[in-house]
């Protein structure tokens, strides 16, 4: 297998891409795969290496350990060979050859350090430099620039270029409030276009003009309407395009790196928050091929600023119709009094988990509230107060069981309700890259949306699920034939009126159809969650049980939860709202307690596929803000339920003895298809009596950029939500007042 | 992770005996240590490994006890996303998660980033993972190792970009 | 203009041995002279466009005369065949054609369900060359039969015509004879009735001279920006939509139905070993009487121009240089020009190249350094920009060779623009970069005192050069001007090299 230099210590990968796909669960023996993994050896550099047939040239020599300086190449796009920084020597080559676009040959010399090379990377670097703009001191690549970096092994020490007619400008492009661009730094790599085209799906960038004159930009004018632009500032090599919420702000060597977790949606990418002193400066994602690659959406990208805004800092009271700040012992004193006043009793205590709860915190809670003698569990969604149509049971009923990069052995893939786009923007990408790559075969049930590739759709409520159910309709023959079919029900389809009836239909196809879809090696049962919580709570059993559903609350505990309708919750209820932004739920509570943020604590995530991992604090949460499970644990106390752990590693504990897929980090538990057919099968009894209404699936995100309540409380989000949905009316800066202001 | 039954035979010691500082053969001893075999699954358990013997630097340190009670992460930082070389990747860290509270604050009058968390800008460099981990040991902290993840990059070929698919076409290319 | 073809019975061509000789003679083996094309051995018998285009014209001239039995013959006698030829590629990389052509054939072709293409670049832009356009005009049925017969040699399905986006009354005329043919039934389904089905079309360029390179012609047939791909994987194994596919030029492809109906053996008969064949020339500039006219392979230079085109302006002594293959190549001073053959090799051999054969002439009133700078603007105009070296350094060669017109440089400049052109020559992905450098390369080999002349003078005129033409008068000494630009330096060092300092 392919060694790169990075992973030459590691355990080598038996993993491919695409038509050679990933095996998802478990290693597979080298013997098993197919004859096309054959291994080619070459010399590089006097050294024998062994890379699998097909491999670029600069694979190999990476696996060799030979560094090859490159602008164009990179790794997860196609390659160029545009740059020519990456010329090497091959024996009875009479020129250098670009090692990226060059396949390995068997029984090859290269020389990767000859004077030859040398000479014409120079040149290569000269003529990059010749146009390049001596401005680092002040543009914001400086410190992590591939052109930086690499002149100073092959650039020279001054300039040839003096000529008087100087330098190229280039018009600066917008490209909306994500990406700023300095075209005259740009040296044409191309690879925020060949990502635009291959995982972002804009076709709008690219290049124009020839020569010397060829410019990057959006070819009428728009701005890059991606939920993944944000990517193209790694891309870029040099500073032409940057981060503008980050312009100028900070250098890279003063920030300290701390690899954590996403929350924005239920992914859980992989992310590095950097941060400088108290304040989060920048989010970069963390190459994870498990999980995402190395893309991570807008969201989880800029959202930050929002950390910074409309903050908890210190526990509220409600007196009257206004907060006033407290002390932490005033606070929970406050709840106990508040709990014995409205005499909440049995069921009629009620605790809703919010999107951004995190595991260890949903544990205690759900560890006090049947400690009060509740089982009235609820999550922040819509019809969560009532036990989920799916069950919690088995776990294979609300996860993503293919897992993420299983994706790409799917040949046909039908999306009931969900706008995998929005909903999880990362795991979007490797559908497209599966739907480009390989013949997939995508349907669509649900309010019609731009995927980043095309679908049959076939309609948009119940009954488009009944015909496919019956096998009508050209689609429904495609996912008949199809060897691994994959089946994706939006999270939002529990919510909805018909869900269960859904459930219902597509529970019994995938029974009727196990042999492809629920064999050992593929599950095509998947469901994709959207709130960063939500797995976790459902694996713990935070869901209330049919009888306290049914219950009113009269003392509700919101735990992160900003999305309740405050219809729901009754005038003379008593709320305690914790977290960590003043949003929807801190306006509906009587206590308010300020919790840590993503970036503050470091917690266990669940994502969609049911991986657990953990996330690591950066920097210190604002003001009194505490962890949250420390909250409600010293809650506990307050309310003479005191809570059996003190520390981070008994809680852990705890939650190892609810399951230990919690605990076991970085890795997913796929259920066996026995245990997943058993779950299948109370879904479908359980369902079996559902009526439905035929009211159409809607699109449960309806502005990507605002989500949650960071998001919500990010500046940034709000530029994008004006920028990109056209939406005037929740952007947070009034431009129209601010243009009176000028008028 | 094997790192949950290190915790919790911790968690026990702490609890049962309340000698957890002192009784440094029960500390964590990760079973991802080059003891075991390097091809057992993550996620799976193992029986706790009998306690070895680390010379133990923190009774004799003078470093400050709370230090104890602070678990540290041994991890293999990536790559930086935004450059193409994959420097620094190589070594293992060690890095304190920061203290929670009022560890750090900003200057009111200057904004600088001010700290009473001594360990907060540390990070230890190893060249490998199990010198990592005997230090770590060595120095009486709980640690827990963050698995470094393995890097797939399939094989890339520069005809791909132009291979024939008789299907309808799926990219535009604009480069 | 044809030129009457008084002067063939001048020079003697020995295509026939002697069958007696006598015994007294001593002769020598007597030296070919090659040239004189006789009329029934033209090929173009229309290149001019004096008769009907049309197929009831290119019928009377021997076109589509038993293309069924040709085709019928099978890929590999024509292939065989077209070796035998010694047909070399016309575009102007003189690839063998046959060789070529055979690499659509590899050993299990027949198991590939692609489809096969032959792709015709009529994308004819280099300067001076103006070859292509007169076959298209004037016999564009032999273009027509042309891809039948090498379509059927490297079986392919479809026929490609990139045509010139400027050419306008070609096109049409193209047009009209694929119609033709298409009605006919000489292509298209059951071409000829020869049970071969076979389809041409017709491709309008937009434009750009890169898209006469090999895999910039197909990118820009697959609807994408002209930008050339990297070798490996070569069209024959991946090219127009990821089939094999098979570039050539349209003097390479209409040739091939004549060759084939004649044999081989006639075609090698003209020219030298290896540089077999006739050929186009167009020959421009100062000559009397500018033509494009069909003449055997190793003509001498010189007799081609005394020739067919009335002689140099001012007669052979005024003449400056000859750029004999089109602006790609180096250009060759006048003691080189009187002794060169006009082939792959001789040319090779003058350190230039046969290119397209597009002979430009220059009398003395040209000025050189003026003409090569022309062609490094052409050049930055029409670089793709895809690769570093050909887009930043046609600019900058672009910019130098300005100054050099002026003068307005130092003359230690001159090699380092000779250092630019190596950087570029060699790196590139298409051989763009190449052409940019070479007639630079070629301009400093053989006129290199000219430009030091012009540099000797403007120093003389406005005070010293530093590097990049900064004046030094310009510079004010006051600041603390960096000493990377030259000022101070000599005016003269060309001494240094000719007297290396030991």
């Amino acid at each position: 297998m392919l060694r790169l230099v990075s992973t030459a210590s590691r355990p080598s990968s038996a993993g491919r891409l695409g038509k050679t796909a990933v095996p998802p669960k478990g290693r597979r023996a080298f013997a098993s795969t197919s004859a096309k993994h054959a291994d080619i050896s070459l010399t590089v550099d006097g050294k024998e290496v062994t890379v699998p047939q097909g491999s670029a040239l600069i694979q190999a020599c990476e696996a060799a350990g030979a560094t090859i300086p490159r602008f164009c190449y990179h790794d997860r796009l196609a390659i160029a060979g545009n740059c020519r920084m990456c010329l090497v020597e091959v024996e009875r080559s009479p020129k250098p050859v670009a090692s990226c676009a060059m396949p390995a040959m068997p029984g090859s010399k290269v020389w990767t350090n000859t004077p030859l090379v040398h000479e014409a990377r120079e040149g290569v670097m000269e003529f990059l430099l010749a146009n390049h703009p001596l401005d680092c001191p002040i543009c914001d690549q400086g410190g992590e620039c591939d052109l930086q970096d690499q002149s100073m092994r092959y650039g020279s020490d001054r300039s040839r270029f003096h000529e008087i007619t100087g330098k190229r400008a280039v018009e600066d492009k917008n490209l909306g409030p994500l990406v700023k661009t300095s075209m005259n730094r740009c040296i044409q790599c191309t690879r925020c276009v060949r990502f635009a085209n291959e995982v972002a799906g804009v076709e709008d960038l690219g290049t124009t003009g020839r020569g010397n004159d060829m410019q990057i930009g959006m070819y009428v004018e728009k701005t890059m309407n991606s939920e993944l632009s944000g990517n193209v500032v790694d891309l870029c090599p040099v500073g032409a395009l940057t981060s503008k919420p980050y312009a100028f702000h900070a250098r890279p060597w003063e920030l300290k790196n701390t690899e954590s977790i996403d929350v924005t949606d239920a992914v859980g990418s992989n992310i590095r928050v950097d941060s400088r002193g108290v304040r989060v400066m920048r989010v970069q994602p963390r190459t994870n091929d498990d999980v995402n690659e190395e893309w991570i959406s807008d969201k989880a990208r800029y959202a930050y600023d929002g950390l910074t805004f409309q903050r908890l800092t210190a526990p509220l009271i409600k007196q009257g119709d206004r907060f006033v700040a407290a002390t932490w012992e005033e606070a929970l004193s406050a709840i106990a009094d508040g709990l014995a006043k409205t005499g909440a009793q049995g069921d009629e205590i009620q605790a809703i988990a919010g999107h951004l709860a995190d595991t260890e915190s949903l544990v205690a809670l759900k560890d006090l509230i049947n400690c009060l003698g509740s089982d009235n569990l609820a999550t922040d969604q819509l019809g969560g107060t009532a036990p989920p149509v799916h069950g919690v049971d088995v776990r294979s009923n609300y996860l993503f069981n293919p897992t993420i990069p299983g994706i790409e052995q799917a040949d046909a893939i039908l999306l009931v309700g969900t706008n995998p786009r929005h909903e999880a923007a990362v795991l979007n990408s490797r559908i497209r890259k599966s739907w480009l790559h390989t013949t997939l075969e995508v349907g669509f049930i649900g309010e019609r949306v731009d995927t980043a590739y095309g679908y049959d759709y076939l309609g948009q409520d119940i009954k488009a699920v009944q015909e496919f159910v019956a096998g009508k309709g050209e689609f429904a023959a495609k996912f008949k034939a199809a060897k691994k079919p994959l089946i994706i029900i939006g999270s939002a389809i529990s919510e909805h009126p018909d869900g269960a009836s859904v459930y219902n239909q597509l529970a019994s196809y995938v029974q009727t159809h196990k042999n492809k879809l629920l064999t050992p090696e593929w599950n095509g049962f998947s469901v994709l969650q959207r709130a960063a919580s939500r797995s976790a709570a459902y694996d713990i059993g935070f869901v209330s049980s049919a009888k306290a559903a049914k219950t009113t609350p009269k003392f509700i505990y919101l735990l992160n939860a900003d999305e309740v309708d405050p219809k729901s919750i009754s005038k003379d209820a008593f709320v305690v709202y914790q977290g960590h932004h003043g949003d929807l739920g801190a306006q509906l509570a009587d206590v308010c307690l300020p919790g840590a943020a993503y970036t503050e604590k470091s917690t266990t995530w669940v994502n969609t596929e049911g991986r657990a991992q953990l996330g690591s604090a950066a920097v210190p949460p604002p003001g009194a803000s505490r962890d949250d499970w420390k909250i409600i644990r010293a809650l506990s106390e307050v309310l003479n339920v005191q809570l059996p752990y003190e520390d981070v590693l008994a809680l852990r504990d705890r939650m190892w003895e609810i399951s230990p897929t919690l605990v076991r980090y970085d890795a997913v538990e796929s259920t066996s298809p026995d245990v997943a057919l058993a779950g299948l099968k109370v879904l479908v009894e359980s369902t079996k009596k559902a009526a439905f209404k035929g009211l159409p699936f809607e699109k449960p995100i309806k502005n990507f950029y605002m989500t949650d309540p960071i998001s919500r409380a990010s500046v940034t989000m709000a530029q994008c939500t004006r920028a990109f949905t056209g939406d005037q009316e929740s952007g947070i800066s009034d431009e129209k007042g601010l243009q009176a202001a000028f008028a | 992770m094997s790192l949950l039954n290190a915790w919790k035979q911790a968690a026990l010691t702490s609890r049962s005996t309340g000698l957890k500082h002192l009784i440094t053969s029960t500390r964590l001893v990760s079973s991802e240590s080059s003891s075991t075999p390097a091809n057992k699954k993550s996620g799976e358990i193992v029986t706790p490994e009998a306690p070895r013997d680390v010379l133990v630097a923190d009774v004799i340190s003078g470093a400050p006890t709370e230090l104890r009670h602070r678990p540290v992460r041994i991890y293999q930082p990536t790559r930086n996303t935004m450059q193409s070389g994959s420097g620094k990747s190589e070594r293992w860290r060690i890095d304190f998660d920061i203290l929670p509270g009022g560890g750090r604050w900003e200057n009111p009058l200057m904004g600088w980033a001010s700290s009473a968390d001594y360990m907060q800008g540390t990070r230890l460099s190893f060249r490998s993972k199990e010198d990592a981990v005997h230090f770590a040991e060595k120095q009486g902290w709980d640690y827990y190792i963050q698995q470094t993840t393995v890097k797939r990059i399939p094989p890339k070929n520069y005809a791909e970009n132009f291979l024939y698919r008789p299907s309808k076409l799926r990219i535009l290319r604009t480069k | 203009m044809l030129k009457p073809t008084t002067s063939t019975s001048r020079i003697s061509r020995h295509l026939l041995p002697r069958s007696t000789r006598s015994m007294a003679t001593v002769a020598d083996p007597p030296v070919r002279r090659y040239g004189g094309l006789k009329d029934q051995d033209r090929i173009f018998t229309n290149a001019y466009c004096r008769h009907d285009f049309g197929l009831k014209g290119a019928l009377s001239r021997g076109d589509w005369h038993k293309t069924k039995e040709i085709i019928l013959k099978g890929d590999s006698w024509i292939i065989q065949t077209i070796k035998d030829s010694g047909l070399r590629g016309r575009g102007g990389a003189g690839f063998p054609s046959g060789l070529k052509w055979s690499f659509m054939n590899k050993p299990g072709w027949e198991k590939d369900p692609r489809p096969r293409y032959l792709v015709v670049n009529a994308d004819e832009g280099e300067p001076g060359t103006c070859k292509d356009r007169e076959i298209l005009r004037g016999d564009p049925h032999k273009l027509v039969e042309g891809c039948l017969v090498a379509g059927r040699a490297m079986n392919a399905s479809a026929a490609y015509i990139y045509i010139r986006g400027e050419f306008i009354q070609e096109a049409h005329h193209l047009e009209q004879s694929i119609n033709e043919a298409y009605k006919a039934g000489l292509i298209g389904k059951n071409a000829c009735g020869s049970g071969y089905n076979f389809d041409v079309y017709l491709h309008r360029g937009a434009g750009a001279y890169i898209c006469g390179e090999e895999t910039a012609l197909i990118e820009s047939l697959e609807g994408k920006q002209g930008k050339p791909r990297l070798k490996p994987p070569f069209p024959a194994d991946v090219g127009l939509f990821g089939c094999p596919t098979t570039v050539a030029n349209v003097e390479t492809v209409a040739v091939a139905p004549t060759i084939c109906r004649r044999g081989g053996a006639w075609f090698s008969s003209f020219g030298r070993e290896r540089n077999q064949g006739t050929k186009l020339f167009c020959i421009s500039g100062h000559v009397n009487n500018p033509c494009v006219v069909e003449e055997e392979m190793s003509i001498p230079l010189n007799d081609l121009i005394e020739k067919h085109c009335g002689g140099v302006i001012g007669g052979w002594d005024n003449l400056l240089g000859i750029i004999p293959g089109g602006s790609s190549v180096p250009v060759l001073p006048k003691h080189i020009c009187e002794e060169v053959l006009m082939d792959f090799d001789s040319l090779k051999d003058a350190q230039s190249g046969l290119g397209t054969g597009a002979v430009i002439v220059m009398d003395k009133s040209t000025d050189m350094v003026a003409a090569i700078a022309r062609f490094s603007h052409f050049y930055k105009h029409e670089s793709c920009g895809q690769c570093t070296p050909c887009r930043e350094g046609t600019t900058w060669m672009m910019k130098m060779m300005d100054r050099m017109v002026e003068g307005r440089a130092h003359r230690r400049e001159i090699d380092m623009l000779l250092e630019l052109t190596k950087q570029v020559e060699g790196r590139t992905i298409c051989a763009l970069g190449d052409a940019a450098a070479w007639p630079i390369q070629g301009l400093m080999r053989h006129f290199r005192p000219e430009v030091e002349k012009r540099i000797d003078e403007f120093r003389a005129k406005h005070g010293a050069v530093g590097f990049g033409g900064q004046l030094a008068s310009e510079v004010d000494d006051n600041l603390a001007v960096p000493d990377d630009l030259g000022l101070r330096l000599p005016a003269i060092e060309a001494s240094q090299q000719q007297q290396p300092r030991i």
